[in-house]
């Protein structure tokens, strides 16, 4: 078991393409940490570099109390499970796991025991003597995964372990992943560009975009307090809507200002914008769609709905204002029509205020 | 020379005596080979034309290892043993643990000849490859634990191809490298126009036309193009909105004058890119 230390990392490659740029992130023993980002953020690279595959251009790389930026990545005691995991097509299932062992010339005895231990808790035991072309795609991602089991690593290192699965399968493998975390008891290191797997799998989430770490915190505190808009805007499906206004004083509370159009602020809000002498400024609003509140009359911004999709359980309602696109969240069973004029407000304790300069949230 | 012999033995699977009795060209059912003015070389039985080539060429080349098939122009004659055509190169360079690496592409490709061509890299000739080598990439740096690269080559018909199509996988990664493409696998099918156009502005001369300087433009025209002119997909591929995608696209359209949102302004556009590129490297 290890934490994992990544200390003022840069990757400058040779062509002058800065991919990571001074990163400094402590994975805890045990932990399941999920790097997010768009693609060429800088994730892979990072994963890649942790497992020694990548070359470090400057900084240091920790692993247990090990600085390891000069060791091999096979003495890293580190596993790797990729997004295409291409089994031994002629090699049966226990022959596929192995392989690893052999190469490193594990004693047989101890690769059975590993092989048997691992087939257990992926529930393949039944697979062993099958070969790769007699499995469907799920089990041939537990064969993937075994086979990193078995080196007994310290560190599992997955790079987008689940894009090349079905949506449904996707689903049904998340959950496998994240029983199989709590089993093993073993730090986890998981990329991916999907911000649902972020938010369901790790134990906390590190949002990078352009190279940078832009958030590093638990998934409920990445959606409720984006430490900016990118974070915002990447976390959370449909995206956050973020309109133009300012924070005004209004009595004794507080009020965002949209086009002339007031809406109430909770007051912990106002004060921290106030602290930061924001008031009266143009800011950045951020709503949630589920935070936004659609009626037919009353207080609010007035709009007109362009699109309504309905997805079972929700309504997403995509509605104009000064010709700009936003999307609200509704209550499926609501009904709303196409071009149907309707009034907007927001819940005023889910309002995130972001400066429109530095785009970091004033919260 | 006698050393040598034993090689010869293996490669055609007889016995081969070497001589300097003048009666050695006249022996039936074996096939004589001068060396020099003195020395003959006698093989235990008839050579096909191939095999009687594969001599030749032996002799004057001095041949130690089985990668001259495709280091050297005529060493496909070492070929006796041929696979089937057609079939592909794949070189894969790998960092370090070479034996590792060299057992799982044993186990890989059961059925299709491995050679070394140096201490870092081996090329594959794939008749038939069960896995992608995206697949193969993933298995070695997880099971051997080195970052490697593979690059696939065009499609061989014959064995005289060889050589060029190993010349081929030189130029592939340098081509990928001008183009700033840095994926870790390189393939033919990618890169096949770009390497048209290279042969003819290497044939025809060189123009420069300076298509564009906006590195965030560069980009976003490379990702537009990757996802065939989809402006949705392009734009979550980029994490931008898709109104600041259209920005992009009008802006490179007042620097460029191409609108490659048009099927016919996005391939001019992409061929004076190209030719860009090239001429820079070809300079």
């Amino acid at each position: 078991m290890a934490k994992v230390s990544l200390v003022n990392i840069n990757k400058i490659y040779e062509n002058g393409f800065h991919a990571v740029k001074g990163i400094n992130l402590e994975i805890q023993d045990k932990e399941f940490m999920v790097l997010v980002g768009p693609s060429g953020c800088g994730k892979t690279t990072s994963l890649r570099m942790i497992a020694g595959l990548e070359g470090i251009s400057s900084g240091e790389m920790i692993i247990g109390d090990q600085v390891v930026n000069e060791v091999a990545p096979k003495d890293r005691n580190i596993a790797m499970v990729f997004q295409n995991y291409a089994l031994y097509p002629h090699m049966s299932v226990y022959d596929n796991m192995a392989f690893g062992l052999k190469l490193q010339k594990t004693p047989k005895d101890e690769i059975k025991e590993r092989i048997d231990k691992a087939a257990k808790i992926l529930d393949i035991e039944q697979l062993l003597t099958r070969k790769p072309k007699q499995l469907s795609g799920g089990q041939r991602q537990r064969v993937a995964l075994g086979r990193a089991i078995v080196r007994k690593p310290e560190v599992f290192l997955m790079d987008e372990p689940l894009s090349n699965l079905d949506a449904k399968l996707r689903v049904q493998m998340r959950a496998e992943l994240i029983k199989l975390h709590n089993s093993l008891e073993t730090t986890f290191v998981y990329v991916t560009h999907d911000q649902t797997e972020a938010m369901t799998m790790g134990t906390r989430i590190c949002v990078m975009n352009d190279g940078i770490i832009q958030q590093v915190a638990d998934p409920k505190t990445i959606y409720n307090h984006p430490a900016n808009m990118f974070v915002a805007g990447f976390i959370g499906a449909p995206q956050m809507n973020f309109f133009r206004g300012k924070v005004e004083a209004a009595g004794d509370g507080y009020v965002v200002n949209i086009d002339g159009t007031t809406l109430p602020l909770n007051q912990a809000s106002g004060a921290k914008a106030k602290a930061k002498d924001k008031l009266g400024k143009e800011l950045v609003i951020g709503v949630r769609p589920e935070n936004v509140r659609m009626s037919d009359s009353g207080a609010g911004l007035k709009v007109k709905v362009e699109v309504t999709e309905l997805l079972g359980s929700d309504l997403n309602v995509y509605f104009v204002l000064n010709g700009k696109h936003f999307i609200a969240k509704e209550d499926a069973n609501k009904e709303i029509a196409f071009n149907q004029d309707l009034v907007v407000s927001f819940d005023p304790e889910k309002i995130h205020l972001f400066d429109p300069e530095t785009e970091q949230s004033i919260l | 020379m006698k050393d040598r012999l034993k090689e010869l033995e293996l490669l055609l699977e007889c016995d081969i005596e070497y001589t300097t009795e003048q009666s050695a060209t006249r022996r039936s059912n074996h096939t004589v080979f001068p060396v020099d003015g003195y020395h003959f070389i006698v093989i235990g039985r008839k050579l096909s034309s191939t095999e009687s080539k594969l001599v030749r060429y032996w002799l004057e080349k001095n041949i130690t290892n089985e990668s001259a098939i495709i280091l050297e122009e005529g060493g496909y004659l070492q070929l006796s043993k041929l696979q089937r055509f057609p079939l592909n190169l794949w070189r894969v360079a790998f960092k370090e643990n070479r034996e590792d690496v060299l057992a799982i592409l044993q186990s890989t490709f059961t059925k299709d000849v491995i050679l070394e061509v140096s201490q870092n890299a081996f090329v594959i000739l794939v008749s038939e490859s069960p896995v992608t080598p995206a697949e193969v990439l993933s298995i070695i740096e997880s099971e051997a634990l080195t970052s490697i690269h593979i690059i696939t080559g065009e499609r061989v018909n014959q064995p005289e191809e060889l050589h060029k199509a190993y010349l081929q996988l030189n130029q592939l990664n340098d081509l990928a490298k001008s183009l700033k493409q840095h994926s870790r696998v390189i393939r033919f099918e990618d890169l096949r126009f770009p390497m048209l156009l290279q042969s003819i502005l290497r044939s025809q001369g060189k123009q420069t036309p300076n298509i564009i300087n906006d590195s965030e433009l560069e980009q976003t025209a490379l990702v537009f193009f990757d996802h065939n002119l989809n402006i949705t997909e392009t734009a979550q591929a980029l994490f931008i909105h898709r109104n600041t995608l259209i920005y992009r696209l009008n802006k490179l359209e007042t620097m460029t004058g191409y609108d490659i949102r048009k099927f016919n302004d996005a391939i001019s556009f992409y061929l004076s890119y190209l030719m860009h590129k090239m001429n820079k490297e070809i300079v």
